[in-house]
């Protein structure tokens, strides 16, 4: 019988649906039975998929354009006959 | 813009697909420098990644998408790097360091919940998203997550990269990097439920 520790730990590998049937099994057995567990798993799902919509802190615009200057100097230098055409 | 499109943009040297490449792709190149180098020389393997890639996008053969190819170059920088300076990391050390995921205390020693998750008066993904603080809240949890678990978080939940190209990205086994992700997906849980207990 799992715990509710076991299931906090193999909470992402369930939704993510990475787990081998018995396990799924025993896992599906503890939810039907543990409101808290249900609670859990609920959550995280909820929380991978606000994940999906956060982005990176983004680089500051400075920093992009002084990294656009630098590759195009770059690209300038390397071309005709160095860039691998 | 296509992807095909981009490129051809990119060889011939417009300004605006530049513009493009760096605002969409720095952020997931720093967080893969900083996860195999760490963060003090991250920077300047992005800036050599970023000169490798313009050199190297003529081969551009389209077997995988742009993005995971970049990823790859940088990844490829910054183990020679690592290389360079006799250094030795492997992202899969860092697995062993922490606990699994929600901390010991949140636990009886029976394996019981002792603090057991609080309802939610925010359900919904869609509703989380509309509190702009609650976006910060989780950004910042984000920032703070060690690099390796930054970089997958990113790669796999952010950027829904394949787990398999992620591992031979960050060069880590396919188990380290699931305990490694669901430390981080249960970081940002906490920051979630600590947000909405308040």
């Amino acid at each position: 019988m799992l715990s509710c520790k076991d299931i906090s730990h193999l909470a992402s590998d369930h939704i993510d649906n990475k787990l081998p049937f018995l396990t799924k099994m025993k896992i599906k057995m503890h939810l039907f039975m543990c409101h808290h567990c249900r609670a859990f798993i609920k959550q995280l799902r909820t929380t991978i998929k606000t994940i999906k919509h956060i982005k990176p802190t983004p680089a500051k615009q400075s920093v992009i354009d002084l990294q656009v200057q630098t590759l195009l100097k770059t690209r300038q230098q390397i071309k005709p006959d160095n860039i691998d055409r | 813009m296509s992807e095909q499109n981009l490129i051809k943009r990119l060889l011939d040297g417009d300004e605006k697909a530049y513009q493009q490449v760096v605002t969409d792709y720095h952020a997931s190149m720093l967080y893969v420098a900083r996860a195999i180098v760490g963060t003090a020389i991250a920077d300047e393997v992005v800036q050599e990644a970023w000169v490798s890639v313009i050199k190297a996008l003529p081969k551009f053969e389209g077997r995988s998408s742009l993005k995971t190819w970049i990823l790859r170059i940088v990844s490829n920088n910054a183990k020679s790097r690592l290389r360079k300076e006799s250094r030795h990391f492997s992202a899969g050390d860092a697995a062993d360091l922490e606990v699994i995921g929600m901390p010991e205390n949140r636990f009886s020693d029976d394996g019981h919940w002792a603090v057991p998750p609080q309802r939610w008066n925010i359900e919904s993904p869609d509703e989380l998203l509309t509190s702009q603080e609650l976006q910060s809240c989780m950004q910042q949890a984000i920032d703070k997550l060690p690099p390796v678990q930054q970089a997958i978080l990113s790669l796999r939940d952010m950027n829904d990269m394949n787990m398999t190209e992620i591992c031979k990205i960050l060069d880590i086994s396919e188990s380290n990097s699931r305990v490694l992700l669901h430390r981080a997906r249960t970081k940002v849980f906490q920051a979630i439920e600590k947000f909405q207990g308040n």
